[in-house]
This record gives structure tokens, sequence and C-alpha cells, in this order.
């Protein structure tokens, strides 16, 4: 009795220290958002390569209402960039990677105010994480005249001065960052292996050999590692590896038998995994051993699925066209038995979502 | 027994060729255009090849014609939309070889120097009749003046100086005798790693932007005996530029392309007619960031004979063989193509008011089924001051190396676009003593199926299929009033295109169709006035171009729509003789309304900038 006594009665004094954190004269870092894109689902919309037109839209999934351009819209009409490869939101900042303008563009995200730019120590970024306050920033590098790569890195980032305090080199074409159990993972997608980081140290401890083009990684329910490797060009070759964060062991490799999209995305669960390939949805579960000969979704009006993400409250699945790059795209949602409820309009060349 | 043809070329031209008058030349046969009867031309005049002297063919063009020339930014690649048509759909012939990239299929018009350019012509609408694969939305015909047997020797020395580290210079020199002439030409043009451009109403500095461009052209006539010669043209160009990033990219991109062009003609004319046997050379050497990468030749072999029948028929035969070779860093090995052509150009008076001509021509390729392109065209004087044209045609395009040879994505299963296009035109002249007025108006329609787009397929991978059904129709109106009192001639011009080019049916995104086609104006205008007093001219050039959507959503955000612009130039000249030698200045003032503007979405262009050039003719006539 006595024990839980105590028990209630530090918990309450912990309530009370929480609450009075709320007071807004207090620390700022527990003010809540409270702009206008606080809750809702973020698009990213790379542009045509060298048109500066990448944008990031909202989608008010309460509403069912879509703004375009955020940055516009919050900057006097200033211009994003060119290639915006993706968006990642940490606290109340966002950070948005533009590709070709080799910079990474700070936000407070909840009305896309811009905060600070980063511009130097960058060369093709792709995508950012934050893990214990330090941002990590994945670029591929400089193209040499015989269009190979320099040296592929990952940019360690102060968060607080937005600056670039250390590169850990990588093998060719590194894209996709994931933290998963104080590892953190770096897919080079121009080879057939997985960086596996210490975010602490800020070394690399071990590069995890798995098949051609590792692309997009999703950590699943039971905190294992999932990556998705989209193979060699018309090969049919596609393949998902499961792998265990802390061993490093590779538990699993499914045959894909397609060439997917490098998109990976998990069901609300967390048991089954998403992927995209030309006009269709595939769904498989963590525990198949092959890919379901049917999709779960096919939509053939759309020209190409190109983004694809899972809103993790209501395990809506979001799927977007890209056109063709040759006009806007459409974002696709669907319930998670695959039943269309709704569409609506993105930005040129959608690639990505995030959810808040 | 001598039947030279005395004719100012083209026969419809409508240019604003008003301050001189069009030389007579003397030609061997009947040039290719003058068989399209009831297609609509444009020549470029003396006095405006002289104030675009240190430009290039993009900005001459873009300024002049109501044609839009997709600019990369400010001297970068400026490729062209003909009657809402797209970069490979405008055929180019330097001397009669086509100077289009046989890997990328299109020209750029910012490495076309107007200095090297003695003829510059455009002729609208499709012309594969006459000129083969390629002329859907229309055709530029560039090249050199027929060589004049003659002792008289002369030379043009050009400087330019320009804002924004802008320098041209240019040597031009004609000599010979009565058996054997030469033009020589050698020119060089330069621009500054920086401009200033206006953006969200700000003036910043585009930095990467540098370029230099030099080249040497030589011609040389020999004549055999009277009506027969040899003529040889030879072009060869360096280009070089800073790859200008987007505003808000960044760049450090180079682009290096060396060509080289050469053609040998054998004229000759007896009572059987006029006979010419030509063998051409393109070669075309492309290197982006100092990595060989793109490289093709072209060997061109052409035979033509022409006969005037009798006074009412002319006709013209002839055949040509065609073998381009690739070698590009993205194929899978050296690809080389054969095509042959065989033609019959028939023009017909059926009475003095009354042209008809019947074109018909038929393509075998290497990789593809023969094409029969035939075209007919009629011109009616229907008064002395009014002619009523049409003409009717089928036209096409082979795929480039790139879309059928490409690792990955090139398609070898793709089918040439094939169109059909017509058009119906009125032509109003009437002139007084001392003034003169022409308007001429024309109505087009064009259909061209198996339009090639790259499209997404598989993970990552593009491949271009046939999948897209275009139909482009518009209106053109030309007009000019030119008026003379005393020492003062005046000249007024208008020239408005409006241009609608949908897509009818596209196999691959739906929610496309019935859409404009990307950087395709609606509406474009071009208002002009020329003054001459004495020695001294005077011209403004208003252009207004209009919205365009820059993808095929036509939406009306910020990324999917320019907005329309008018850029206003003018220029001031002044030409001072000395017995044998006339020094020209000018004054060029560009963009004077200092708009911020951009052909291509995101591409920054210079605001208000300036020009003086000199310009030293010598002539040494013994």
């Amino acid at each position: 009795m006595n024990t839980l006594k105590k028990t209630v009665f530090s918990f309450s004094i912990l309530v009370l220290v929480f609450l009075s954190s709320c007071n807004p004269d207090d620390e700022p870092t527990a003010i809540v958002p409270t702009g206008e894109y606080a809750k809702g689902v973020f698009i990213v919309n790379e542009g045509n390569f060298g048109a500066s037109n990448g944008t990031i839209s909202y989608y008010n999934s309460t509403t069912k209402t879509a703004v375009q351009d955020l940055f516009g819209i919050a900057n006097d009409n200033a211009l994003l960039g060119d290639v915006v490869q993706s968006f990642y939101v940490d606290g109340l900042k966002g950070y948005v990677v533009v590709n070709n303008s080799n910079k990474l563009v700070s936000v407070d995200y909840d009305t896309f105010k811009l905060s600070d730019t980063l511009t130097t120590d960058l060369a093709n970024p792709r995508y950012f994480t934050t893990h214990n306050g330090k941002g990590f920033l994945s670029n591929w590098g400089n193209f040499d005249a015989n269009f190979r790569l320099d040296q592929s890195y990952v940019a360690v980032i102060d968060l607080s001065t937005l600056e670039v305090t250390k590169k850990i080199n990588t093998d060719n074409g590194t894209e996709n960052l994931l933290v998963v159990k104080e590892n953190l993972f770096a897919s080079s997608n121009f080879t057939n292996s997985i960086a596996v980081i210490n975010p602490t140290a800020e070394t690399l401890s071990k590069n995890i050999e798995v098949y051609f083009a590792p692309s997009e990684m999703v950590e699943d329910k039971n905190n294992k590692l999932w990556v998705l490797c989209t193979g060699t060009f018309g090969g049919n070759d596609g393949r998902l590896y499961k792998i265990d964060p802390v061993s490093l062991i590779k538990e699993d490799s499914i045959m894909l038998g397609i060439n997917p999209a490098g998109r990976l995305a998990k069901n609300k669960a967390g048991d089954a995994l998403y992927i995209i390939q030309g006009t269709k949805v595939y769904e498989i579960a963590i525990t198949d051993t092959a890919l379901p000969n049917t999709p779960l979704i096919e939509n053939t009006s759309v020209t190409q699925f190109y983004g694809l993400g899972v809103d993790p409250e209501t395990g809506e699945i979001y799927v977007a066209d890209g056109a063709g790059f040759q006009g806007s795209g459409t974002v696709y949602r669907y319930d998670s038995d695959g039943t269309l409820k709704g569409d609506f309009p993105a930005g040129m060349g959608p690639n990505g979502f995030v959810f808040k | 027994m001598l039947v030279f043809i005395h004719i100012a070329i083209p026969l419809l031209a409508q240019g604003v060729n008003d301050t001189i008058q069009l030389e007579a030349v003397t030609i061997y046969g009947i040039p290719l255009p003058n068989y399209a009867v009831g297609s609509k031309m444009q020549e470029v005049d003396s006095v405006q090849k002289m104030e675009y002297a240190a430009n290039t063919l993009a900005q001459l063009l873009q300024e002049q014609t109501p044609i839009y020339i997709k600019e990369y930014g400010s001297g970068q690649l400026a490729t062209i939309s003909f009657r809402g048509t797209g970069a490979s759909h405008t055929k180019v012939l330097w001397n009669g070889l086509s100077i289009n990239s046989p890997t990328l299929g299109q020209s750029d018009f910012s490495t076309l120097p107007v200095f090297a350019l003695d003829n510059i012509a455009v002729q609208y609408g499709g012309a594969s009749a006459l000129y083969g694969s390629d002329a859907l939305g229309g055709t530029i015909l560039l090249g050199n003046n027929t060589l004049q047997f003659s002792r008289k020797k002369s030379a043009i020395l050009q400087q330019s100086v320009g804002s924004f580290g802008k320098l041209f210079s240019g040597v031009s020199a004609k000599y010979g005798n009565q058996k054997a002439v030469a033009q020589t030409k050698v020119y060089r043009s330069s621009q500054g790693n920086s401009f200033k451009y206006r953006d969200n109403q700000k003036v910043s500095t585009q930095n990467h932007t540098a370029t230099l461009n030099y080249g040497l052209m030589q011609q040389i006539g020999y004549k055999f005996s009277e009506g027969k010669q040899l003529v040889f043209n030879g072009w060869y160009a360096f280009n070089f530029r800073e790859l200008q990033p987007a505003i808000s990219a960044q760049s450090d991109d180079v682009l290096q392309d060396e060509n080289i062009r050469l053609s040998l003609d054998y004229y000759s004319h007896s009572k059987f007619g006029f006979f010419n046997l030509k063998a051409g050379y393109v070669s075309d050497n492309e290197l982006y960031n100092e990595s060989s990468s793109i490289k093709a030749t072209q060997f061109v072999g052409r035979i033509n004979y022409d006969k005037k029948i009798n006074k009412k028929a002319s006709i013209k035969i002839g055949g040509n063989w065609n073998t381009t070779t690739a070698d590009v860093h993205s194929y899978q090995s050296k690809t080389s193509e054969n095509s042959a052509d065989v033609f019959a150009l028939i023009k017909y008076k059926i009475t003095e008011p009354l042209l008809l001509s019947i074109n018909l021509r038929k393509s075998f390729h290497s990789s593809f089924k023969s094409l029969f392109t035939p075209a007919i065209g009629i011109s009616w004087r229907a008064a002395k001051s009014i002619q009523l044209k049409g003409q009717f045609s089928r036209n096409y395009r082979v795929p480039t190396f790139n879309d059928r040879y490409w690792v990955p994505g090139g398609n070898p299963d793709l089918k040439p676009e094939d169109g059909v296009s017509g058009e119906i035109g009125v032509l109003y002249k009437q002139c007084g003593s001392n003034w003169s007025w022409e308007a001429e108006f024309t109505h087009y329609r064009m259909l061209t199926n198996d339009w090639i787009v790259w499209v997404p397929h598989t993970a990552g991978l593009w491949l271009p299929n046939n999948i897209r059904k275009v139909k482009s129709n518009g209106i053109e109106v030309v007009t000019k009033a030119t008026m003379r009192f005393q020492n003062f001639r005046w000249t007024l011009g208008g020239n408005y295109a409006y241009t609608k080019s949908t897509i009818l049916q596209d196999e691959r995104t739906i929610a496309n169709v019935g859409n404009q086609l990307a950087y395709t104006p609606f509406h474009q205008f071009i208002v002009y006035q020329k003054l001459k007093y004495k020695t001294w001219r005077w011209s403004i050039n208003a252009n207004y171009t209009g919205a365009r959507y820059t993808n095929l959503s036509n939406a009306n955000d910020r990324f999917g729509l320019l907005p329309s612009n008018i850029l206003l130039n003018a220029s001031l000249g002044k030409t001072i003789t000395f017995k044998k030698t006339v020094l020209d200045i000018s004054f060029d003032f560009k963009n004077i309304l200092n708009t911020s503007y951009q052909n291509l979405l995101n591409r920054a262009m210079p605001i208000r900038n300036y020009n003086i050039g000199i310009r030293y003719h010598l002539n040494f006539n013994n």
C-alpha cells in the first residue's frame, strides 16, 4: 500500500511539473504548434528538374482541403528551390531538403515561415532525420565528368546553428535514413549496401550487403528494419530485406518478382508493408514469403504512382500519381482494405508524405 | 541561250524588307520554297540582319516573328515552338543540309549567329513533301548568298559591345575574279558570367551564365564555263557555355559543342534543264562537363533536276540519300542508319492568275516503313491586289536516335509521328506613288498522330511512346504600311498569332486531354515602327507574349502559368559614307520597360540592357 501511495504521490508531482511547464512563461520546448498547418498531411512535390518549381502541399484530412505551395504563401512568394526531395519534422521545426539547390531549409512547420537555410558543405542532399538533438542528412556527393559520384556521405548537423559539423563517408548514392534501436541506417542506392552509423559517436560501424538499389526503409511492430531494394533496370528482381537492428543479421529476404518504385510504407499496426509499382499498390504481411499475385489497389486512370505514405492514426493509404511530370500530380486516398476514399490535387511530381 | 532565272526569293515574302530592296539574285534552278505554292513565307531583310548582326537567331526570331523561343536563360539553349508544335517539329536547313541534331532531333538557336547567315527565311507550316522529316510546324531556311562571279572585293568589320560583358566581333570578306570567288566569315561572341534580372520585385545577379561562341565560314565558287560551277560551303562552329541554373538552383555544369557543316554543289544548266549534284557532311560533337559524350555525323548525297517544260509547267525531280552515325555514351554501341528519298515537284500555271503545285515525296528508311508525303498548293490572284491561297499536306517526323537507342529507355518500336495540315490565306497589297499597304491573313489546322512522349513505365524507367494525338489550329495576321515623304520613310507594321494546340488523345494521362500544350501562348503580337531620315534610322519594336502554361495541367498558379509580358526594344542608327566605305553605328536598347519575364519557368532573363555596334563596310571595286 505504502509503495502504491508513494507511487501515486510521485506521479502527481510529475503531473504537476508537467502541467506547470505548459505555462507560457516557461521553457519554449513545450510550446505546442498552433499554426494553420499544425495537424495534417504534408506532400513533398519534387518539381521538374531545372525549373525550381518544387513545393510542399498541405492536406487537411478533417476539412478535406488541400493547400499548395506552403513555402511561397508563407514567405512572400519565395522559391523553395529546384527538386524538393524530402521533408522531415522534428518538434516544431520542419526541414526541407532541396536537392538541386544544394540546401536544407528549416521552417516552423506549422506556419511554414522560413527559419534558417543551410547551403554549405552539401552536395546533392537527399534525406534528413534527427536523433538526440542532432541532424543527419544524406548526400550523394558531386558527379564528375563521367557521371560518377566523387563521395557520398551523411552530414552531421548542429540543429541550433544549422551547420555541418562532420561528414561520414558512405557508399555511392546514399539515400534514405532511419534510426532504429540507436543505430542510424543509410541506404546507398547506387550500390547494394546499407551503412550502419553510430549516431552518438558519428562513425560508420558497418556496411550490410543487401541487393541492388536499396532505397526506403521502415521499422515494423517488432522493431525490425525492412529495406526495399528496387533491383536492376527491367530485371523484375526487387527484394525486401528484414534486418535485426541490433545484431545486424539479415533475418529474411523476399524476392518480389517486380521492380517496385523505391517507396516503402507500413500499415497502422506495423505488421504489413506497402510497395508501389506503376499503377498498383501491393500489400505484403511481415510474415509473408512472397508478394501476393494481386495488388491491393490498381488504379488504371493514373499515369504512375510515385509517392506513398500511410496515415499512422487512421491507417489510410495515400498514393500520389506523378503524372509523368508533365502536369501537376494527384493524391489518392484509400482505406487500408483498398477502397478509394477520395483524391486531391498536389504539386509537380509528388514523391512522399509527412503526417502530423 | 542563258536561262538564268531572276527572282526575288521568296515570291510571297512578307517580311519587313522596307528600307533596302532585296537584291535580285541569279540562281540556278527554282529554289525549293517556290514549289510550295500557297505557303506562307517570311524573309529577314538586310536591314534586320544588320540590326541583329551581333545577336543570335534565337533573339531575332523571338523579336521579329510570332514563333515562341524556349530559352533556358540569356544566351542559353534556345529551342523553337512553331505553330504550337515541339522543338523537334521544325526543320532547320543550312544551304540545304539539315542541321537539327540527329540524336536530339532539334536545333539550338542560340548557337546560330545572325552575322554568319546571309539568308534567313521562315517557311510556315508543314512541308515534308519538300524537306522530309521534321517539317511539321515550319522550316527555317538558312544559307549563304549565291556567289556573283566578279572582281568586286568587299569586307565588313563588325564590333559590338553590350551590357553584362557582351562582346561580338565579326569579319567578312568577299574576293575573287570572274572564274573563282570566295567569301570568308569569322566571328566571335561572348557574354560574361553574370547579368541582372528581376524576380519577385527585386533585382538579382544571375551567375554561371558565361558563353563563348566562335566560328569560321568559308564559301568558294569555281566556274568551269557559263552555266557550270562548283560551290563549296563550310562552317566550323564552336560553342561553349556555362549552364545557367534555374533561379534559386545551383549549377557548375558546362556544355561544349563543335559543329562542322560542309557542302559541295555542282550546278549545271543546259538546254536539257538545270542539274544539281550535292554532297554534304554534318558533324556534331557535344561534350558535357568536359567529358566526351555525344557525337553524330551525317553524310548526304543529293541529286536534283529542274526543267521548265513549257510556259505553264516546271518540274523538279530528285533523290536524296543520308547516312547518319551516332556515337553516344548512353547507347549500347555506335549506331548507323540510312534513309533515302525520291521526290517530284510540279508547278503549274493553270491560267495567268491561278497557280498550282503538286509535290510528292517517298521516303525510305532502314528502320521504318516507307512513307509517302504528298502536298498540294494553290494560289489565285482574284483581283489586282488580292491573292487567295491554300495548301494541304501530309508531314512526318522520324523518332530521334535518342528516342530509340538511349539506354535505358530507348524504344526501338517507335513509329514516326504522322500528321496532316492545311491552311488557307488571303494576301492583300495596295500601292500608291509614295505609300504601300499590305496584309496577310492565314488560318491553319494541323493534326499530328503518334506524337512521341517520354513517360514512366516501371520503377524509375522512362520510355518514349507514340501516345498522343495533338490538334493545332491558329490564325496569323501580318500587316505593314510604308509611307514616303521627302527624305522620310516610315514603316508601321504588326504581326499577330493566335495558337491553339491541344491534346486530343493521350493514352497515359487522360486528365490532360483537351489542354493546351506547354509554352504555347494563345496570343502573341508584335508592333513595330521604323523611321528613316536621310542616313538616320530609328526603330521601335513592342513584343507581346500572352500568358502560357508551363505544363499540361493548365493550372493558373505561379508555377503553372507564366504571365503575359511586353518587351520593348529600340534601335538608333546612323550611316556615314566616305567614298568606297560605309560606316554604320547603332545603339540598341533592349527591354526598355525593364520587364521581369521568363521564357521558361524560373529561367532568369536580363533587365534593361544596351548594345553599341560599329560596322565598317569596305568596297574595293576595280
